[in-house]
């Protein structure tokens, strides 16, 4: 469906004020097009500008790097800012914050369990062996595989996708367990075992259920799926 | 703060291959463990020659022979559906490009295998 200029479409936006309301609700906001190839950020951001600042959400550099503006569009997660409006086929987009996080208000939500998680497998280099004189390189081969795992932003969406992520509280998620795999594959870490250990439970990789939401949902076209798949592969190959 | 994770509400997903495929293998999971029991508790009641003939007269009824049927549906599908686990796992079956389609090839599979295996029973019932 193309949209032209000045053509109208409706953002049905969750709401929900704690300190104001008793429980959430819906609010339909009228966005006109002002221009070709509109953002949902763009959306968001005329109705803050121009009809209701009280609107929350978060956002910051708009092009799809801070992973700030995590959200559920017409039932998919993403990032708002790297959705085009006329791209969903739609007049009507509902927007949630992203599903199994707590809410903050609107559609901001506590990232504070989700980053706790982040931590658990330890992402940054582990060193054991003292640094050679000026920098420890890789090799062009060796860089190449963390194609496709360091590219991660943060954005909760692939863990707020998750059925196996709402259904157990302690489950690390898709995100932290990507995370873990772009340092044990990295030739230049040596922390590989205890992020081993980390990861190596029933809250762990063993958790994944292979729903490949996860897939679906990663705005930076990741594969978190296939990331944890690696790190079952690892552990059975550390253990047999 | 009190509308935490896992209120109802707030937990809607768009549907896709994947996700259907999942939720059908706990389903079908779940009744083979169902199975599992009624199961043991046909195979008690003959224990003894009284009981034998009555169960033996139950188990051949056309209903039953159907529920058979029901069963090799469900066990089918785990078994092909987990077959596909097992290749997302180990043989990369959940690449960006190919993990939708991978579903629907095994969807026709299953098909396969399961008529394939209940036209048999179709002729016996």
């Amino acid at each position: 469906m193309a949209l032209n200029v000045g053509d109208k479409v409706v953002f049905k936006i969750f709401r929900y004020d704690p300190e104001k309301d008793k429980a959430p609700y819906y609010k339909d906001y009228e966005v006109t097009i002002t221009r070709t190839g509109m953002m949902v950020l763009d959306g968001l951001n005329q109705i803050k500008w121009e009809q209701d600042p009280t609107l929350t959400y978060r956002r910051s550099c708009r092009e799809g790097v801070c992973g700030s503006d995590g959200m559920n569009i017409n039932g998919v997660n993403t990032v708002s800012c790297m959705s085009h409006i006329e791209d969903y086929n739609s007049n009507v987009l509902t927007i949630k914050p992203l599903a199994g996080f707590p809410i903050i208000k609107d559609l901001v939500c506590d990232f504070e369990d989700f980053l706790n998680k982040y931590y658990v497998v330890k992402p940054y280099l582990i060193e054991k062996t003292p640094p050679p004189g000026r920098e420890r390189l890789q090799s062009i081969e060796d860089r190449k595989k963390l194609d496709g795992l360091y590219e991660c932003i943060l954005c909760g969406c692939c863990s707020s996708s998750c059925p196996s992520y709402w259904a157990d509280p302690d489950y690390l998620g898709p995100s932290a367990m990507l995370n873990a795999a772009r340092y044990v594959f990295d030739t230049r870490d040596e922390g590989s075992d205890e992020r081993l250990d980390a990861v190596n439970s029933v809250h762990g990789v063993w958790r994944c259920h292979t729903i490949l939401n996860c897939i679906s949902a990663c705005p930076k076209e990741l594969n978190p799926t296939k990331a944890i798949a690696e790190l079952q592969k690892e552990i059975l190959k550390r253990k047999y | 703060m009190d509308w935490y994770r896992g209120r109802p509400h707030h937990i809607q997903y768009k549907w896709h291959e994947g996700f259907v495929a999942w939720l059908f293998h706990r389903i079908t999971g779940l009744l083979l463990i169902l199975y599992l029991f009624l199961h043991q508790w046909v195979i008690s009641t003959l224990q003894n020659p009284s009981t034998f003939d009555a169960t033996m007269k139950a188990v051949e009824n056309p209903i039953f022979k159907l529920a058979e049927i029901g069963l090799w549906l469900v066990a089918s599908y785990h078994a092909v559906n987990g077959l596909r686990v097992i290749l997302v796992n180990f043989a990369g079956a959940a690449e960006r490009s190919n993990y939708k389609g991978n579903v629907w090839i095994f969807w026709v599979v299953f098909a396969i295998v399961f008529v394939a295996g209940a036209i048999p029973m179709f002729m016996h019932l």
